[in-house]
């Protein structure tokens, strides 16, 4: 058995039915389920952004309960599908400039992109930069809601090389998309989230229950 | 010196409320509907004038800091109460007003002591006279500034949600999430005191300086004592203000390093 990176039991967030599910290694994991039903919810509790009813999270041997939240948050990574911008330019977000410098190139971002205000920047930009924001110092694991949203078949391939890579220099994904295309490419596993509960199907069963 | 000054009676004083006629005038011809509201304001400042004064004439004469403690409770509660009535977004419970009289007290009375213990020096040194005058404007000055600068925060707390909570969600601590909006909301509290600093002496005269002048003080005098008003209200702001907006940032986050608007409801 692989490396487990997070485990959730019995997570309830919300009026969510209680959420089990674990991260591995390496792994994408998609999680889908129709809109509205609170997978954001699920990812910004188990993000500690939001108190959850019951339930225990762990990251590898530590408990969330005994983490101080700011270090939780700083290995579990939730990217919100709209990204938030405290100071003007992009460059003020991130904590080493010059290495995300180097970066810029393979999500099709232009060099000078970090020194403009943020205001004039497309949602698309400021997604991508969200995302490189997000994997800045290595967290463990990745909680990412729709973060092609905003963007052009070049640029999401580019996001979802981008994940990869991460995934195979030993983080963990889990992935809210409504795009079932990216979910069959991209995930390993996928988890299916409706008020039943959270379970996890194969890929066949994914596109079925999309039509 | 004293002696010059020309005593007012009623009649002078019922002379110039005629002028508010001319509010009730405007308020009829442009349609505002607020001729109930400026006959309630008038009167209202008329009657806690009157009482104000009877009240400071018994209490000067009698001279007992059980009866001058009590008059600062009730200003202080007061002024809590109009410093957090007529906010746009409110704290759930008593939040709202225990932050808002809270560090108006604290900074108020901080500096009056202050005031108390190196320039004025009475003798005894809670003596009304001096107590209550002071307590008074200092309170009645940062009133304004806490007010704004909480109302800021809870504002800029909703507007900027998405910025504060990517903050956290990168791992950043409720402080550094919160630091923009503290900012702005200190520098609205903080605006008021800072623009009648300036102001005051070119585009106004000091209400406090013209009272005194026309009771016949020296105006040099007068401007010392404005000047050192001034000050002590422009300390109490700062400080009330600081106060106000760190509790409210206490409340709208917890332990957990959440945003917590929650405790924030929209009036």
């Amino acid at each position: 058995m692989a490396d487990r990176v997070l485990e959730i039991s019995n997570l309830v967030a919300g009026d969510l039915p209680p959420v089990s599910l674990c991260l591995y290694v390496g792994e994408i994991v998609t999680l889908r389920g129709p809109s509205g039903i609170g997978k954001s919810r699920l990812l910004r509790a188990i993000a500690d952004l939001e108190p959850a009813r019951s339930g225990t999270i762990k990251l590898r041997d530590a408990d969330l309960s005994a983490t101080p939240a700011p270090k939780w948050r700083d290995r579990v990574r939730y990217l919100a599908a709209e990204p938030g911008w405290w100071a003007d330019t992009p460059a003020a977000h991130f904590r080493e400039i010059s290495a995300v410098r180097t970066r810029l190139a393979a999500l099709l971002l232009a060099d000078d992109i970090i020194d403009r205000p943020v205001a004039e920047l497309s949602t698309g930009e400021r997604q991508r930069l969200a995302l490189l924001r997000g994997m800045e110092g290595a967290p463990a694991v990745l909680l990412l809601d729709e973060p092609t949203s905003a963007l052009d078949p070049a640029s999401s391939e580019a996001v979802v090389e981008m994940l990869r890579g991460y995934a195979r220099r030993g983080g963990a994904v889990l992935l809210v998309t409504h795009n079932l295309q990216q979910a069959q490419l991209l995930g390993d596993r996928h988890f299916h989230l409706d008020h039943a509960g959270c379970f996890e199907i194969s890929r066949d069963d994914m596109a079925e229950s999309s039509k | 010196m004293i002696n010059q000054f020309v005593r007012l009676d009623i009649f002078d004083v019922g002379l110039a409320a005629i002028l508010l006629l001319a509010h009730g005038v405007v308020s009829v011809v442009y349609r505002l509907g607020l001729g109930r509201k400026i006959v309630v304001a008038g009167v209202r400042m008329v009657v806690q004038l009157l009482l104000l004064g009877l009240v400071l004439q018994y209490l000067f004469a009698l001279n007992a800091p059980a009866w001058t403690i009590l008059l600062i409770v009730i200003m202080v509660v007061f002024a809590g109460r109009e410093a957090t009535a007529r906010q746009k977004y409110r704290f759930t419970g008593w939040w709202g007003f225990v932050f808002g009289t809270g560090a108006m007290a604290a900074a108020s009375i901080l500096v009056t002591v202050f005031a108390l213990a190196t320039q004025f020096r009475p003798d005894p040194w809670y003596d009304p006279r001096f107590v209550i005058p002071l307590l008074g404007m200092v309170l009645g000055n940062s009133l304004n500034g806490v007010s704004l600068g909480m109302m800021r925060l809870g504002e800029a707390a909703r507007d900027m949600r998405p910025a504060i909570e990517a903050r956290l969600a990168l791992g950043g601590t409720r402080n550094q999430a919160f630091a923009p909006a503290m900012r702005v909301a200190m520098q609205n509290g903080l605006t008021p005191v800072l623009n009648s600093m300036s102001a005051c002496g070119i585009v106004f005269i000091p209400g406090m300086m013209t009272g005194q002048i026309l009771a016949g003080i020296d105006p040099l005098q007068a401007v010392l004592y404005q000047l050192l008003l001034m000050f002590l209200i422009a300390g109490a702001t700062g400080l009330g203000v600081w106060l106000a907006v760190r509790c409210a940032v206490w409340r709208l986050s917890d332990p957990r390093h959440r945003l917590r608007l929650d405790r924030l409801i929209a009036h």
